[in-house]
Parts: structure tokens; sequence; C-alpha cells
């Protein structure tokens, strides 16, 4: 269990930075829908990332991140504790040189976020591939059959014109339901599409299956291929950083 | 090593602040698209009436501003052919440059008549999808607003 674990430490740095091949995210994805630990894992890594990202978006990546983690679990946490501090305050610095000092040209602070997009970006997708993030928060049997109908017609109109595109789906709220197992609708479907469809994502939020749970006592098992992330909100702030693109259904 | 975190956070914020707020005062030019894909007719009039307001808000001149129709959202051209309050928006709102752009896979998905949608012209108004337009226009700079 132990050297599972600690492989997957680092397969997981690198999934939450955007640094895994499509087959290793596969693989991932696989194992993130049997594995509790590695879903928290995962969790964990990206609420770290978060906490630095929100609090200020043209952060450069933390010197700390996945290389630090190939050591023993016990002091995997606190490195990236360390990590995250000396960012922040990094970060602070970069600030306040940036308020006191002559104002630079206006890029100066993006271009840092640029160029570190471009490094992580690399093996995931080049960085003129259109993304899209549909967000789907009810479970409202029209609203969720529209949604499904316009993914599926946007994927064909990018396979169609030889776009290079990502789409993700993510579901909060009641949007979980299409990717429960034991309430979606169309189960069959989500399945083809994922097997149709490399380049798309379903993805729910651990909040909502928290809530799930601790008010109406269910616990939600998920369709396979599912990516849990940490909120559902946090991943739509991200992904737009990140330039995806967002449609809500 | 929590504090220092702590502390560093709330410094960010201050910082972070002081630096948005510097930044008001008069809004400068915009690229804004509205996203109507319901059929609700309340809910319609009352994107128009944001639309109206954003426009008045920023000036016409420093606005590009779209609305993207595609599933249910074609409704509001069809119901325009009967009622002259939202015919007269429609053509207020483009008079002052906004367009209405719909979506060709559902002109063809639900068989619609050209024809029969308000002030559609088939040259400048389609899109080949509704979706990918809207994409499209965030990755150019647009805000996404869905009233």
């Amino acid at each position: 269990m132990n050297d599972k674990i600690r492989v997957s430490d680092e397969m997981l740095n690198a999934f939450v930075d955007g640094q895994l091949t499509t087959e290793e995210k596969e693989q991932l994805y696989v194992s993130l829908t049997k594995d509790d630990d590695i879903k928290k894992g995962v969790c964990e890594l990206r609420s770290c990332k978060d906490l630095v990202q929100l609090a200020y978006q043209g952060l450069p990546a933390s010197p700390g991140g996945s290389s630090d983690n190939s050591g023993p679990n016990g002091s995997g946490s606190r490195h990236w504790i360390t990590g995250i501090a000396a960012s922040i305050l990094l970060a602070v610095g970069v600030l306040i040189g940036w308020q006191i000092g002559p104002v630079q040209s206006d890029g100066s602070i993006y271009s840092a976020s640029n160029a570190r997009e471009r490094t992580t970006a690399t093996t995931v997708a080049a960085d003129n591939s259109t993304k899209v993030l549909f967000h789907l928060n009810s479970r409202d049997p029209e609203k969720v059959h529209e949604a499904l109908d316009e993914l599926e017609g946007v994927l064909a109109f990018y396979k169609r014109t030889g776009q290079k595109a990502r789409v993700e789906m993510i579901t909060n709220g009641g949007g979980i339901d299409l990717l429960r197992k034991d309430t979606s609708p169309y189960p069959d479907r989500i399945l083809a599409l994922q097997k149709k469809y490399k380049n798309l994502t379903f993805v729910t939020c651990q909040n909502t299956i928290d809530r799930l749970k601790s008010e109406r006592g269910i616990t939600a098992s998920l369709l396979p291929g599912i990516v849990v992330i940490d909120s559902g909100v946090a991943q739509i702030m991200r992904r737009q950083q990140e330039g995806w693109a967002y449609i809500q259904v | 090593m929590k504090k220092v975190i702590a502390i560093a956070v709330a410094a960010m914020l201050t910082l972070g602040f002081s630096a948005t707020s510097a930044v008001a005062g008069g809004y400068g030019k915009q690229k804004v698209v509205y996203h109507l894909n319901y059929d609700n007719p309340k809910r319609q009039k009352g994107m128009l009436r944001n639309i109206n307001n954003h426009i008045k808000a920023v000036g016409a001149d420093k606005l590009d501003l779209r609305v993207v129709m595609h599933g249910k959202g074609y409704t509001l051209l069809e119901a325009a052919n009967t009622d002259l309050e939202l015919q007269n928006s429609i053509i207020s709102l483009k008079d002052k440059g906004v367009k209405f752009q719909l979506c060709a896979n559902t002109i063809r998905g639900k068989k619609l008549d050209e024809n029969k949608l308000f002030g559609f012209d088939p040259a400048k108004d389609k899109v080949p999808s509704g979706v990918a337009e809207i994409a499209h226009l965030q990755k150019k700079g647009f805000a996404y607003i869905r009233p």
C-alpha cells in the first residue's frame, strides 16, 4: 500500500499541475474512482494549489512542487506547507515591489503566469487549443438532456472542423445526479461519449459528495471515469483563469 | 508556520485590494457575450433590459455586445413576430450596435424557418455553432453573461 501511495504522490502532483500525458491521466482517473486515499490526495493538493492561486493568480509555480514529494510520506505535507509559505511570501514581495516601484508595462505580472501556463500545458494541450467548460448544477431532466445535447454538439463540431479542443463538464449541486450510478438518466450515453471523445472529461465536486452524505445520508457512487475535484466553484474560477471558456447550461 | 501563512495571505489581500480599487472610475471599452438558451419570456425580456442598462452604463460606442442564441433561445425572435414591445426593444438594441446571433445547428436541428425569426439575416446573424461561438468569443476576451 505504502509503495502504491508513494508512486501516486508524484503522479498526483503532476496531475494537479497538469503535467501528465493523456494515457497517464486516464490511468489516474480510473484509480481516482476506485481509491478514496488517492482522491483525498488530489483534493488536498488541489486545495493547496488553490490557496496559492486564489491568493495571487500570477504566482510562479512553487519550487517545492513535484520534486519534493518523492520523499517519504510523512514529510510530504510539511514540504508543501513550506513551499506554499515561501511562495506566498515571494508573491507578497513581488506585489510590494510592484506597488512601490515604478509602474512597468502592465504585462509584467501576467507574463509570469503565461510562462507558467506554457510550461505546464505542453504535455496536456497546446496553448492554442480551445478549452470549454460546461457547468451543470441542476437535475432538471430537461436541462440535463439539453446539456448533453450541447456537449455532444460542440464535441462533434470541433471534431468535424478539425479544431483542437478540450471539453470538461463540471457538475455540482443537483447536477451530480447525472454522474451517479443510481440516479443518472443517461449512464450509457455518458460512457459512449467518454469512449468516443478522449478530449472530454466529466467532473464532479467533493463538496457536493460530502453534502449528499451529511444532509441525505447518501454515499455517492459515481459512474466510471468521473473525476472528483475539491470544489466546483473553485474549479470554475481556476479554469477561467487558465483561459477556459465558461458556458452555463 | 500557519501563522506565517495567515499573515502572508492577509497582507496579500490588503495589497490586492488597494491595487484593484485604484482601477475604478469609468469602464473603458468592453466586449461582452450574452448567452441565451432558455425560452422563458419573462427571463428573456429581463435579459434585454439588462443589456439596455449595460449599454447605458458603458456607452454604446465603447461596447461590443453580442447575444448568442442556441437551444430554445431562438424563441425570442419567434415571439417578437407578434409582440410589438419585444420588436421595439430588439430594434433599439440593434441600433445601438448589439448583434443577435443564432446557432446554425439549432436552425437545422429544430427545422426552423429562417423567415419566421424576427429581424434575422442568415448572412450576418448565423453562426455555425452557438457553443463554439461563445467559447471563441471568450477566447478573444469577451466577458460571459447569462442573466
